[in-house]
């Protein structure tokens, strides 16, 4: 994608050296040093030419420190020749000059190669070359009123913010690409491994008689899993959304860690199933919903000793979302349970704490259901 | 009553040897197939009265359920729990689809529902289906969209419930349930069909 921005800115070059050879032509009147003005298109066609072939055998050697630093100083000295080029009083007449348009190519080049914070120094150099040719062409310093300091501090400030904004778009392009490349390197060994391990871990699991080797298998496909389908990513140092594009991915890996902990301590099984459209939740409320969650399977194991357990989540009325924790366990009385009553209360507590709303539904012999509703966002 | 005639479908050998040992009495394992156009070519010579196929084998699992779906009932297994092609199969005509994870008295149970015609759904593709069902209604165009209690039932079944414990909540027969699956399954043909139809047409394709 930088590419992309170093063709523009080779096309940027091409325009303004033309620009510049009409200003020439249309300023030649003024000129009091015309040999100066040719020598400035040669030096702009001269690093024209050789930034293009350079682009031509590979586009990101325009950005090493010597190929960036000749180019500003060239643009500079363009810039500062102005003030010798023309005829005294041709500053601040608003007539065109040559050094306007050219070096900003190397002010952007600049900004790509070196972020914001180098494009905006390079933005500085150009026009403070810029003053300087102002001041040479025949403006002393004592002369200088609050209309010429405003044109001068406009122009400069006019580079800084382009190889500033230039180098800031590098950098969030620079981020994009390498998440996408990461995201595509998942996808590559998400297929690989899907077929090849997941299948095998299920094979184990379901082919032996050692339940120990079958927990292990399960384990481990669980976490091969949490690895492969959204977890922070590994290659990057990144968070990459899940397809969702929200923080869904957080709600369900919340959900299958407190589902192995359940599988590993009662020895039965949860099915976590979460829709992909659920709307992005709060971290307060995530924490929530994954803390409910927990202590129903926390329930369901150690009082209803369920032996599978399934958790759902959809997205609810465009605006929240719905889960629900069913379990075969035996269940219970709410009226006169009091562990029961304990666990219900503390559910509800935590679902209240940010505005939901819990309905606990259980049967003496056939099970217990709990529903929640939630908001996006916490009623504070 | 005669066993059921069954051809496994997958590439691991290993893996139909233990679906083979898990399916026991009540089953006839009647052929075998590692790939797509072999699992077709003995479904056409045994015509078993099920196909249980994988959804990743080479070939895909799909082109088996669309060569035999009209002759024969297939259930998907597979080890993925939340994708698009699962879809597409069921949409296929696939009369349902179990995760390889499914504990074997559980797969039993629902291979012996399957071959009689009802259809497999576990909580996992109802979610997927009730997914589709919320991405179609934001979608223009015509599309038949699930009836409330449509919705209700196939929310109960992503939700973990039985079809008994769904009948036994709302009331109704647990061949009702039943019947709202189905109608679940065929307005999900008929979308994707007109999907199709819809995109051909805009696109010129005749």
């Amino acid at each position: 994608m930088k590419r992309g921005i170093l063709q523009g800115i080779g096309l940027l070059r091409w325009l303004a050296l033309a620009m510049l050879v009409v200003t020439v032509l249309v300023t030649r009147h003024s000129l009091s040093r015309p040999g100066l003005a040719l020598g400035v298109a040669a030096a702009a066609l001269a690093v024209t030419v050789v930034a293009t072939w350079r682009y031509r055998k590979d586009p990101l050697r325009l950005l090493t420190p010597p190929t960036v630093v000749v180019e500003l100083l060239v643009g500079a000295g363009i810039s500062l020749a102005d003030g010798w080029t023309y005829k005294p009083g041709h500053a601040f007449s608003s007539a065109q000059s040559l050094g306007g348009a050219w070096p900003l190519a190397g002010v952007l080049t600049a900004g790509v190669a070196w972020g914001p914070v180098g494009g905006g120094v390079a933005g500085l150099v150009i026009g403070g070359a810029r003053a300087g040719a102002d001041f040479a062409n025949g403006v002393s310093p004592s002369h200088v009123g609050a209309s010429q300091v405003t044109s001068m501090v406009t122009t400069t400030a006019l580079y800084v913010i382009a190889g500033a904004v230039v180098g800031r778009v590098a950098v969030l392009l620079d981020r994009s690409e390498r998440t996408i490349s990461a995201a595509r390197a998942r996808d590559q060994i998400a297929r690989t491994l899907h077929d090849g391990v997941l299948q095998t871990l299920a094979i184990v699991e379901r082919g032996t008689d050692d339940p120990a080797l079958a927990r292990l298998a399960r384990e481990q496909e669980r976490s091969l899993r949490e690895f492969l389908f959204g977890v922070p990513d590994v290659f990057a140092g990144d968070t990459v959304p899940d397809r969702a594009g929200g923080q869904v991915g957080t709600c369900a890996i919340a959900f299958r860690r407190a589902a192995g902990r359940f599988e590993t301590a009662f020895g039965g099984k949860v099915s976590v199933i979460v829709a992909g459209d659920v709307p992005p939740l709060t971290p307060d409320v995530t924490a929530a919903l994954a803390g409910a969650v927990g202590e129903a399977l926390t329930n369901a194991g150690k009082h209803g000793e369920a032996r599978h357990v399934t958790v759902y989540m959809e997205p609810d009325a465009d605006k929240g979302a719905f889960c629900s924790i069913k379990d075969d366990g035996s269940g219970f009385d709410p009226r006169d349970t009091p562990e029961g009553f304990g666990i219900t209360s503390s559910i509800r507590a935590r679902i209240a704490e940010v505005g939901g709303r819990v309905e606990i539904e259980s049967v003496p012999g056939a099970g217990t259901d709990v529903r929640i509703w939630v908001d996006r966002s916490t009623r504070g | 009553m005669d066993d059921i005639t069954v051809v496994l479908a997958d590439d691991h050998e290993i893996w139909r040897n233990g679906v083979r040992a898990d399916l026991g009495d009540g089953f006839e394992v009647v052929g075998e197939a590692g790939t797509a156009e072999d699992a077709i070519a003995v479904i056409r010579t045994t015509r078993p009265g099920l196909v249980v196929c994988d959804l990743h084998m080479p070939g895909g699992g799909i082109q088996v359920v669309k060569a035999c779906a009209d002759e024969t009932k297939v259930v998907m297994l597979t080890v993925s729990e939340a994708e698009r092609d699962l879809l597409d199969a069921v949409a296929a005509g696939a009369i349902g689809y179990l995760v390889k994870s499914t504990p074997p008295d559980e797969l039993r149970t629902a291979l012996m529902r399957a071959a009689r015609g009802e259809p497999v759904f576990s909580p996992e593709l109802a979610a997927l289906v009730l997914g589709e069902f919320r991405q179609l209604a934001k979608a223009a165009g015509p599309v038949q969209p699930l009836t409330e209690r449509e919705r209700e039932v196939l929310q109960l079944v992503a939700r973990g419930h039985t079809y008994r414990e769904i009948a036994g909540q709302l009331h109704i027969a647990e061949k009702t349930v039943e019947n709202h699956v189905r109608n679940i399954l065929g307005k999900l043909h008929l979308n994707r069909k007109q999907e199709l139809i819809r995109y051909a047409l805009e696109h010129g394709i005749e």
